[in-house]
């Protein structure tokens, strides 16, 4: 749970921008998402996941110590996670089932649908 | 749903038949058992999830009604997700019931391939016929939705055929949660057709209960082993003796348990699937596609070998899809109401294998795609990407990681005459089969010809394990043709024709 908080931080996306007291709540709702469904998976998955998430939770961390701010953090970890993206299999597959349920929770909160229903307007004017 | 319940002790069980799996494959032979009055006990590993309680949210929905919650994969380069049912309903819960047939050529074909008795499109047909009346095979009415429509113009423009696809359906609303249990009943899946018929027939129904083995001894099966719940959550041991047995857990189960139990033979070594390659379509206008039917026109142009169609498409759907190549597509998630979600499905040639693991429950399953297969992926990803731009698309992603994506049609033959980058390929399929074979050609049949499992009278197998190949088309409603015979057929042998039978066979 601990490893799964860190690694998910840096992976939710920035878009829509949520208030100060809505992010906070839906992070912790992401990660319980995630959580469960990891629980959920057949066993070599969870074990792929587990094994992998504990690494990759210390590399985030570590990258993220010395960055000085969340945006900076942020960066850091978008830059490491583009360049697993040319690391063996393994790495890379759980890396993308980490993003796809973080993404699939995401989109899902209340606060982040509504918003995503919201950008109709602006949207169509655009196109 | 009535009839069916939890439990409390230890069980012990007797039918005239037991069914392993509540989907397509199973609820058909509880139709054709119950009918003729036979006792009928169904085992059912998932949860009943009536309607009124389906929820709208795709993480709950799948974690309650697929199977590992839907993180479910065969291993291979590149590896194909897939997905199963996993309640009372099975597959049909989950999918988009669209009602087709098996092309006439294809089942000669299989016929002739595998000696198939009493196997031709003209004895069929009254399979086919009764499982499209029972989910009520119609078009759906009212208007269908720009997301239908791009498939249908695009198809048009290149002068290709597109059909508009039946389903079973009564009164479709339009809610666009197929895959997460209709909450309106509306999808005439198994938990509002057959299952319900059955129970009003006397059949019990155990759901949450899960099959370990089925005990097999001089050629017979005598007793099915399984584990339900209690009230508490506690681990209740079912035993059920009955005098037939049919195996219906769908093409991964169905074969990871049978050789869990013994036989092996030809069992799970012959998976089938329809590798799927996705392609995001970004338009001018909004295509809202949240707000309509999934895409129901298919561009059948190049079937069965290869099909165009859509997908469902909800804001949180699709951004699931984006996690794929999450750095450089992130951003269509600004523009998710002017993007569709389209797919090519192929009939390969390759062929995969599901074995058991001792000690866990879900078995390993693997698939290895043949060098046709990627040619037949490039066309279709091609044809694909040709119809979005000949819609109007201003742009079209393909489902392979690190690539930038089309902004013109002629761009989109980079792969026609050259396969897809394995790595970097993304493929799925919620289409599974043909992993136990029927037929009398008994080095490559798991069962005869009626979906008797070789060396043993009284063990039948009757769902997608029984298509002889991919079929190029949605495969409920072949799977439930299939499973009508099945269950007739065993009622038409006598147990002692089934012993002689099974004396004979090659094992």
């Amino acid at each position: 749970m601990v490893f799964d908080r860190v690694l998910l931080a840096t992976l939710m996306p920035t878009w829509p921008l949520l208030d100060g007291e809505e992010k906070p709540a839906v992070v912790t709702e992401v990660v319980a998402s995630v959580s469960r469904a990891i629980a959920d998976a057949p066993f070599h998955i969870r074990l792929a996941v587990r094994s992998v998430s504990v690494f990759l939770s210390l590399c985030i961390f570590l990258i993220s110590a010395g960055a000085g701010g969340p945006l900076a953090s942020a960066l850091r970890a978008d830059r490491f996670y583009t360049l697993l993206q040319r690391s063996p299999g393994p790495i890379t597959s759980v890396m993308r089932l980490y993003r796809s349920m973080t993404l699939l929770a995401f989109y899902e909160q209340t606060p982040v649908a509504a918003k995503l229903l919201s950008v109709r307007t602006t949207q169509n004017q655009k196109a | 749903m009535k009839g069916s319940f939890h439990l409390s002790n230890a069980l012990q069980l007797e039918a005239d038949a037991v069914i392993i799996g509540s989907g397509g494959g199973g609820a058909s032979v509880a139709d054709v058992l119950t009918a003729a009055g036979l006792s009928v006990i169904m085992l059912e590993e998932g949860k009943h999830i009536p309607s009124s309680s389906a929820s709208p949210s795709a993480r709950e929905a799948f974690s309650a009604a697929w199977r590992s919650g839907g993180l479910t994969a065969a291993i291979g380069r590149p590896p194909i997700t897939y997905a199963e049912g996993r309640c009372v309903g099975g597959g049909t819960e989950i999918n988009s019931a669209i009602t087709q047939r098996t092309d006439s050529d294809l089942i000669d074909q299989w016929r002739k391939l595998n000696k198939i008795e009493n196997f031709t499109p003209d004895e069929l047909a009254p399979y086919y016929e009764r499982a499209e009346t029972a989910v009520n095979a119609s078009l759906t009415p009212g208007p269908l939705g720009r997301a239908t429509d791009i498939l249908r113009q695009g198809g048009e423009a290149l002068g290709w055929k597109v059909s508009e696809l039946k389903r079973g359906q009564r009164g479709c609303k339009g809610a666009n949660r197929c895959s997460y249990v209709c909450p309106n009943g509306a999808k005439q899946s198994m938990a509002v057709t057959l299952l319900p018929k059955a129970v009003d027939c006397g059949m019990r129904l155990l759901a949450q209960t899960r099959v370990d083995k089925i005990r097999i001894e001089k050629r017979r099966v005598t007793e099915v082993l399984a584990q339900s719940r209690d009230a508490g959550g506690q681990a209740v041991p079912v035993r059920v003796k009955a005098g037939m047995v049919f195996v219906c857990a769908g093409a991964i189960h169905t074969p990871a348990l049978l050789r869990y139990s013994g036989p092996r033979k030809r069992i799970g070594d012959t998976l089938r699937l329809h590798p799927t390659i996705k392609a995001t379509a970004l338009f001018n206008e909004p295509v809202d596609a949240h707000q309509s039917r999934l895409p129901l026109a298919a561009i059948t142009e190049f079937m069965p070998e290869q099909r165009i169609g859509g997908s469902i498409f909800t804001p949180a759907v699709f951004g699931l899809s984006l996690a794929e190549d999450w750095t450089n597509r992130g951003d269509l998630m600004r523009d998710w109401r002017f993007c569709g979600s389209y797919y090519g499905m192929i009939r390969p040639r390759g062929v995969g294998s599901v074995r058991p693991l001792p000690g866990f429950n879900e078995p390993l399953v693997s698939f290895k795609l043949a060098p046709e297969d990627w040619i037949a992926l490039s066309q279709v990803l091609t044809r694909l990407s040709r119809a979005m731009f000949a819609a109007g698309a201003r742009k079209v992603f393909p489902s392979i990681s690190g690539h930038e994506g089309w902004t013109s049609p002629d761009q989109v033959y980079e792969f026609w005459n050259k396969p897809l980058p394995k790595g970097a390929t993304n493929l799925m399929t919620v289409h599974l089969f043909s992993s136990c074979p029927p037929g009398e050609h008994q080095d490559s049949c798991a069962v005869d010809s009626y979906g008797r499992v070789r060396s043993v009278e009284n063990l039948f197998v009757a769902d997608g394990s029984l298509i002889p190949e991919a079929p190029g088309v949605n495969p409920q409603m072949t799977i439930m043709a299939l499973a009508f015979r099945v269950a007739e057929a065993a009622l038409c042998h006598s147990a002692q024709e089934r012993a002689r039978s099974a004396a004979r066979d090659i094992n």
